[in-house]
């Protein structure tokens, strides 16, 4: 597969989002997402601090998936009195995968498994210095599998949202 | 009192020029009419101190993720059990570390 070191294959690595990546050039498929990638949505987000981007490339400029991260809070209300003790009742801190999307020219390739797992290993690498809980995501359409399959969890009343508490995390990169 | 009102009412009129149209029922409009009556709004204030209470909620919701029950409880059932890791995450971070480790 062509994300293996093999001979002839380009080294792919990870470096935040800048203006050298040919982000026109990129398709997952998914308009919302091209949208939001190809034009100026995440540049915004990106200069006003909302989000942070990173892309994975073989040369600076192919964009071969990105992921964006951004703090968010889980606030925990009406806890039931046996958790009274276990959940503070104030917001803690997560880290929400916001969008991430592969191009289209390298499905099947891995790439998706690669964007989660350098999105976590930021997200715990960060969990060092800024105490985070959890890694929470908004699964876009087609992707709550993706995300079950490695490990995350849905909540009931809103299937689509789930997390893989940073514990766990700790597992892989400690 | 009143001149401290004054220039804060300007600077609302100053700043209010951008336009939204939006098509909608007659029964929807009526509604949306009368209830501005009740508050005592003119329906152009009554539409957007709504829709812009609404828009922040909605940001707020986006930025915080309240749980109820029964989310909450399945968070906290994850809290309490001990992690471990099963073969697909570990097999996946194994690949991970070996091309960017």
């Amino acid at each position: 597969m062509s994300l293996d070191r093999a001979q002839d294959e380009p080294k792919y690595y990870f470096e935040p989002l800048g203006e050298q990546h040919d982000r026109s050039a990129f398709s997952c498929g998914n308009e919302a997402l091209d949208h939001y990638f190809r034009g100026d949505p995440i540049r915004q987000d990106v200069s006003r601090r909302v989000t942070n981007a990173f892309v994975l490339t073989p040369n600076g400029k192919f964009v071969a998936g990105f992921y964006t991260l951004s703090p968010i809070s889980i606030l925990s209300v009406n806890l039931p009195r046996s958790l009274q003790k276990k959940l503070p009742e104030r917001p803690i801190g997560a880290t929400l995968i916001g969008r991430m999307g592969r191009d289209l020219s390298l499905r099947g390739k891995g790439v998706g498994e690669m964007l989660l797992m350098d999105a976590l290993h930021k997200a715990w690498q960060a969990s060092k210095l800024v105490s985070c809980w959890a890694v929470v995501v908004d699964a876009k359409e087609g992707a709550r599998d993706f995300y079950i399959e490695n490990e995350f969890t849905p909540f009931a009343t809103q299937p689509d949202r789930l997390f893989l508490l940073m514990k766990k995390i700790d597992l892989i990169f400690e | 009192m009143a001149t401290a009102v004054a220039p804060m009412r300007k600077e609302t009129i100053r700043k209010a020029r951008e336009r939204i149209d939006v098509r909608l029922r007659p029964e929807q409009k009526s509604e949306i009419e009368r209830a501005a009556q009740i508050k005592g709004l003119t329906v152009t204030d009554f539409i957007i101190q709504n829709a812009v209470a609404n828009a922040r909620q909605a940001i707020r919701e986006y930025e915080t993720w309240t749980l109820e029950r029964p989310d909450v409880e399945i968070f906290a059932a994850a809290l309490m059990e001990p992690a471990t890791l099963g073969p697909q995450l570990a097999q996946a971070a194994k690949r991970y570390k070996e091309r960017f480790f």
